[in-house]
């Protein structure tokens, strides 16, 4: 919460610091920024943007989030696709979501599904390490506990597995999602009838930086909010009951 | 504490099959062999300690029993019937308390009782968490327990489910003497009202003394059974009487070997900072 504040000031500040150093007319100004957000709002711009946007994260992230457990899943299960996909998903999923969007393009042209592959394949690999690593690394003894207890296998996977890896599972689904989002805003500077991104780039296309300034605070709103209150929340209740300290 | 505490009757019949019986059973970690042919019987209702200095071998003739481990050569058997797999008639109660951190105590001591009908859970709970003194804090997560608390937790959760058998691997090492002292009674307490065959691992003299109705004492590098000593003196045991006395004595004699063994061993090796 207060590094949401933080960041939000952050980028006031430095919209205005911007404004002050450069006398053009057209520079953008904090009043100049308000205009517009209240301009766009009350036209119902941004919200047709913000929620082109969230319909495209909600899309990518949901598919991101179902292929990365599958194979997360299957990597911790089967040692061989652990030894096949391993280094690969840690390798991939250090590379910045941008990479892909030449990929996207080439395979998929300028549209919606090259968007949508950037944000699937941005977040993905993300969520499948979570996910592999939370389940590989249960700690034995609470194996033994479940083991001792006599339970069947599927007992086993869904009271002792699962929520032993489920502070590593969220931390991948959070990582997953925030490199979605900027993968979606890299797509979306591209290629995308409606969306944040594409008002960015509108107001690129406007010369009005007022505009530019205001979509990138409603992203990094949008970014930090869900980042925060969803996953942050979902987080620090998660790892409180545990007696861990959140990150 | 005053009450005078009878053991349980231990059958001891020729002809009755034990509890749980080792049969010339050996294990190996790589080219380290960690006990070898080791064998041993439990009767029914008895307090068993294995008792040896660290690294001889005893968690390991523990997982063995539990069915964590399968024995490299001979037969671990329960009732008569080999062994296969951990389940709940052979509880394991682990050194650290391992109780599962996501749930409160009282969904902890829960874990292994049938979750319905939820009234009866309920009432279960409630005695379990009464029998172990944790009546007030049923509600908490185990990080919010002191280490005995969790111990006794860990405890009341293994009786839960009426185990035949309780293998407990040293499980007040990590505990003060003071904590130590309560959670024996309670322990002590415990087993002569339930009749539970228990296997008790330990290092600590005292422990074994106070607790055991036999004592395995054992013997390093492989790890070996020594000798097996009968404790026929009642319950609370007052370590102030020549008969307790006379029994540490014996068994810190015998275990002097071993520890004059590990030390002549590790000389030989030479000490490297
Ligand atoms: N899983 C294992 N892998 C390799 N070595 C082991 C393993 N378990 C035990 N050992 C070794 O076997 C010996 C006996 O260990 P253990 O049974 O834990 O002794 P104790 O419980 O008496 O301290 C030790 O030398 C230990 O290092
Ligand atoms: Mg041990």
């Amino acid at each position: 919460m207060k590094t949401k504040h933080r960041s939000l000031a952050l980028a006031i500040f430095a919209a205005s610091v911007l404004a002050a150093a450069s006398a053009e007319a057209d520079s953008p100004s904090p009043a100049g920024i308000a205009r517009n957000l209240a301009h766009g709002f009350a036209s119902g711009d941004y919200l047709r943007a913000l929620g082109a946007s969230a319909l495209r994260i909600a899309a990518g992230f949901t598919l991101a989030a179902l292929l990365g457990g599958a194979l997360g899943i299957l990597q911790a299960a089967f040692t061989p696709v652990r030894r096949l996909c391993g280094p690969l998903t840690t390798g991939v999923q250090a590379l910045p979501a941008v990479c892909w969007l030449p990929v996207a393009l080439l395979w998929f042209g300028r549209g919606e599904s090259a968007v949508l592959f950037c944000v699937v394949v941005g977040s993905l690999f993300a969520v499948a390490l979570g996910v592999r690593d939370g389940l590989a690394q249960v700690p034995p003894l609470l194996r033994r506990v479940g083991q001792t207890f006599g339970l069947s296998r599927w007992s086993q996977i869904t009271r002792i597995t699962i929520p032993a890896a489920l502070p590593a599972i969220l931390a991948g689904l959070k990582q997953g999602w925030s490199f979605g989002w900027r993968a979606l805003m890299a797509g979306e500077l591209i290629y995308a009838t409606a969306g944040l991104g594409r008002s960015l780039t509108a107001g690129r296309e406007a010369g009005d930086a007022n505009q530019v300034f205001a979509v990138m605070l409603l992203i990094l709103f949008l970014g930090v909010a869900v980042d925060r209150l969803g996953f942050g929340l979902i987080e620090k209740r998660v790892l409180a009951k545990r007696g861990l300290a959140s990150a | 504490m005053s009450v005078a505490l009878q053991p349980p009757p231990v059958s001891s019949t020729k002809a009755e099959i034990p509890r749980l019986a080792l049969a010339g059973v050996s294990k190996s970690f790589g080219a380290l062999t960690a006990v070898k042919d080791v064998s041993l019987s439990i009767r029914r209702g008895e307090f068993l300690s294995l008792l040896g200095p660290s690294g001889c071998g005893k968690t390991t003739i523990l997982n063995l029993l539990a069915g964590f481990e399968t024995p490299d050569t001979g037969r671990v058997l329960m009732d008569g019937r080999p062994v296969q797999g951990a389940g709940p008639d052979r509880l394991v109660i682990f050194q650290e308390p391992a109780l599962l951190p996501w749930l409160t105590v009282a969904e902890n001591i829960g874990f292994g009782l049938p979750q319905k009908p939820r009234e009866l859970h309920d009432e279960t709970v409630r005695l379990l968490l009464r029998l172990v003194h944790l009546d007030k804090f049923g509600h908490l997560r185990p990080h919010e327990l002191s280490g005995g608390m969790k111990q006794r937790a860990a405890l009341a959760r293994a009786l839960a489910v009426d185990p035949q058998v309780l293998l407990m691997d040293e499980p007040f090492a990590s505990l003060d003497p003071q904590t130590r002292e309560l959670l024996h009674h309670d322990l002590q307490r415990l087993w002569l009202g339930l009749h539970k065959t228990v296997v008790f691992v330990t290092h600590s003299v005292e422990e074994a003394v106070r607790l055991s109705d036999r004592i395995a004492i054992m013997a390093t590098q492989p790890g070996r059974i020594r000798r097996v000593l009968d404790v026929d003196l009642p319950h609370p045991r007052d370590f102030n009487s020549p008969e307790v006395a006379e029994l540490r004595a014996a068994i810190r004699e015998e275990m002097q070997d071993e520890l004059a063994k590990l030390a002549r061993r590790e000389g030989d090796e030479g000490w490297r900072p």
